[in-house]
């Protein structure tokens, strides 16, 4: 099984490479579907067999451990795989609907971002990290400036330019890395910062970067002016997918090489507590739905970062829980935003009211999702934030505990502004001709039953969030299948 | 005058590179940035028309056949129950001539596609600017 | 080792420096700059003692390659971002006439979000996504 790991990053970028030159739009999501489906299944037939609390580990190329580039999963990064591949078709599926797919670099760039997310989840070797991670910008920058509309044009700037920024930042810190510990395989960094202080001071410059590419606060300024200005599809499918991936390579990071050091996670739950106040503030001067959506996803990257800086194993399984459902439910949001912006014209609240009238789906959508953002019960969110605060009391780390917990009443407020806005109150006088195309709502219709499921039947994803976080803790068996 | 008959030697040269890069100083990168370098060139002394006898097709099909072929090479080993990317030397007797043949000739085939049609569209996208 | 530090210094210094500039031709020097800064310290991580041929049983005393390997595949991924940033600058220009994407937004544009149908191909010319997974196969 094992040696069929490369093939979840390699089978979506050998297809969007053939996908960039095929003219037919019904063959591209043909293969698109394809290659989908394999990263996908790769994910599943790793949380399948890593149900023992094994790893599996390739060694690319057939060279020795430590020189080769390792490749491994765990539960957790299968896990990933399943959801990058889920949130990559819909948002595909979303795009075709919309009629927004006719250029080849659609399809080719979202094969290329998920085979690039699934490079990064699985990889397990530092400076391969950075390559993935450049793959996975290089084919969103390509996404953001599709169409090269001015604002898309500034939007790209300011994203590629805090970006590249963000890379050097990285490259600098492997090269120290390797300069003081002499390997960039993380099995062979296993705890390897507490040792030395140059893989330390290294190791710190990756997670700044990580940091960089996670937006979060005070690094968080490019998100929420690049996003809202991307094609609506592409914004749902980088919430799903881009700034996860440094959320994902963070856990991995900050657990392998930091070994969950008391003083690292101190700093990260400071960290999560401001990017929660600030993002979540953030959205009360904006006016359009992305431009809010894009602020609430700086704040909650904060509540995902929590978990990894309370640490503990139940902190870290609400850290997977909340981040499987999380990825749904934004996406969801972001595609209702753009169903809304196809039908209405706009997506500014200013020229949005009644829609409860007009789209009731479209409106029942937007409820769950949003609902399940601010965590009301009984949807996922609720569940995902109930166990993610117990795990900050339990592990006497009150301070966020209590912090996430007043975030979460201001995203509440945040999402009855959209609804009173949009859905509530009186239809425009002049509205903007829109566009109706039948089907928009059903790639966000599915995405939102997600909270619904996982709200109603949590055991489900909490024994593979368990063992995920119990996987992403056990360090020590990581790394001896990496380096044997 | 100069650059057409400097473009059979940039071919040659970027052939010979691509050749010895398995256990020699070369390999694909280097011979697509020498062909590449060949093809602006030709831009240069003949205009966006003069480098059809070196890119013959869009660059960026180029480019996408070069990674399919780097990939691809690397599935194959997957598919023969050997780890992704995993290399093979044959020794081949041409001709009376010792000939090593490895496989990862056939990845810098694809590599060398790969630059030759990033450089090609560099020159044909960003070549015009006044 | 300290002539390296100073090289690394400057290269930054400089970088940095043309990176808070607002056209984006100038930035994407800067990232030249700044590239060449961390390819350097990349370099330097393997050791800046003069030593052999990285060949088994050439030399008694060889050399790193892997920081070669690595500097390799940097230049390389950087060459696509500078192709990528460069275009995105042709493209600048194009739309404000200069290259400062932080100038006048078109009236037309203000309310702009997604109608318009992406266009069939190439506005942004030189970086497509297919050219960066190629570069990571390099070293």
């Amino acid at each position: 099984m094992s040696r069929f790991l490369p093939l979840a990053a390699a089978t979506p970028l050998l297809l969007a490479a053939a996908v960039a030159v095929v003219p037919a739009v019904v063959v591209r999501r043909v293969v698109a579907a394809a290659a989908i489906a394999t990263c996908g299944g790769i994910g599943v037939a790793a949380v399948g067999s890593t149900g023992d609390g094994g790893v599996l580990a390739t060694q690319l190329g057939g060279f020795p451990p430590p020189f080769a580039i390792a490749m491994a999963a765990d539960t957790f990064a299968g896990l990933m795989l399943v959801v990058f591949a889920l949130v990559t078709g819909l948002c595909l599926a979303f795009a075709g609907l919309r009629g927004h797919d006719g250029s080849p670099r659609a399809h080719a760039g979202a094969l290329a971002l998920l085979g690039a997310a699934a490079g990064a989840t699985l990889t397990a070797d530092l400076f391969n990290l950075f390559v993935w991670i450049e793959v996975l910008l290089l084919s969103s920058y390509v996404l953001i400036t599709i169409g090269g509309t001015a604002r898309r044009v500034r939007a790209g700037t300011i994203y590629v330019a805090t970006n590249l920024l963000g890379s050097s930042v990285f490259l600098a810190g492997v090269a120290l890395v390797y300069a003081t510990a002499g390997s960039v395989n993380l099995g062979v960094l296993r705890g390897a910062a507490a040792g030395s202080g140059g893989v330390a001071i290294g190791a710190t410059l990756v997670v700044v970067a990580l940091a960089v590419k996670s937006a979060l606060v005070p690094v968080h300024a490019w998100l929420p002016r690049s996003y809202p200005d991307a094609p609506t599809w592409v914004t749902a499918l980088f919430s799903g997918t881009l700034t996860k991936v440094g959320i994902v390579a963070l856990f991995r990071v900050v657990t392998v090489v930091f070994d969950g050091a008391a003083g690292v996670r101190e700093a990260i739950l400071i960290v999560a507590g401001v990017t929660m106040v600030v993002g979540v503030l953030g959205a009360v001067g904006q006016t359009s739905m992305r431009a809010i959506l894009s602020f609430h996803m700086v704040s909650q990257v904060g509540y995902l970062v929590m978990a990894l800086g309370i640490g503990t194993i139940a902190g870290l399984g609400a850290g997977v829980f909340f981040l499987v459902q999380y990825i749904a439910v934004k996406t969801a949001l972001f595609l209702v935003a753009g169903a809304v912006e196809s039908q209405e014209g706009s997506d500014d609240l200013e020229e949005l009211g009644g829609l409860v009238h007009k789209r009731p789906a479209l409106a029942a959508v937007f409820l769950i999702s949003a609902f399940a953002l601010a965590g009301v019960p009984p949807l996922s969110g609720f569940v995902a934030k109930v166990a993610l605060v117990r795990a900050a009391f339990d592990g006497a780390a009150y301070g966020i505990g209590a912090t996430a917990v007043a975030v979460s009443f201001l995203t509440l407020l945040s999402m009855v502004k959209i609804w009173n806005a949009a859905f509530w109150g009186s239809m425009p006088e002049e509205p903007i001709p829109g566009e109706p195309r039948a089907g928009l709502l059903v790639p966000a219709g599915v995405l939102a039953a997600v909270p619904i499921v996982l709200g109603l039947f949590a055991e489900s994803l909490w024994v593979v969030a368990d063992r995920a976080a119990r996987s992403l803790a056990d360090v020590v068996v990581y790394a001896s299948a990496v380096a044997p | 005058m100069a650059a057409r008959a400097l473009t059979p030697a940039v071919v040659v040269l970027a052939l010979f590179f691509l050749w010895r890069g398995h256990d020699a100083p070369g390999g694909g990168f280097i011979a697509g940035l020498v062909f590449g370098a060949g093809i602006v060139l030709r831009w240069l002394a003949f205009g966006p028309d003069g480098i059809g006898p070196l890119l013959p097709a869009p660059p960026s099909r180029v480019l996408a056949l070069g990674l399919v072929i780097a990939i691809g090479v690397g599935m194959v080993p997957v598919a023969v129950g050997e780890p992704f990317l995993s290399g093979a030397i044959w020794e081949l007797s041409v001709l009376g001539t010792e000939l090593k043949v490895a496989s990862s000739l056939v990845f810098d085939v694809g590599v060398t596609f790969v630059v030759v049609g990033m450089v090609g569209a560099f020159v044909r996208g960003m070549g015009s600017i006044r | 080792m300290s002539a390296i530090a100073v090289v690394v210094g400057v290269l930054a210094a400089g970088g940095t420096y043309l990176i808070l500039q607002r056209g984006v031709v100038r930035i994407a020097l800067g990232f030249v700059l700044l590239g060449h800064a961390v390819n350097v310290v990349l370099l330097a991580s393997g050791g800046l003692q003069e030593r052999g041929v990285p060949i088994v049983g050439a030399s008694s005393d060889p050399a790193d390659p892997l920081p070669q390997a690595f500097v390799l595949t940097a230049i390389v991924i950087a060459f696509g971002m500078t192709a990528f940033l460069l275009a995105l600058a042709f493209r600048a220009g194009e739309l404000f006439g200069l290259d400062d994407t932080e100038g006048a937004i078109p009236p037309d544009e203000r309310v702009d979000r997604d109608l318009d149908e992406a266009e069939p191909d190439g506005n942004v010319r030189g970086g497509s996504e297919t050219q960066v997974p190629g570069s990571e196969e390099d070293p």
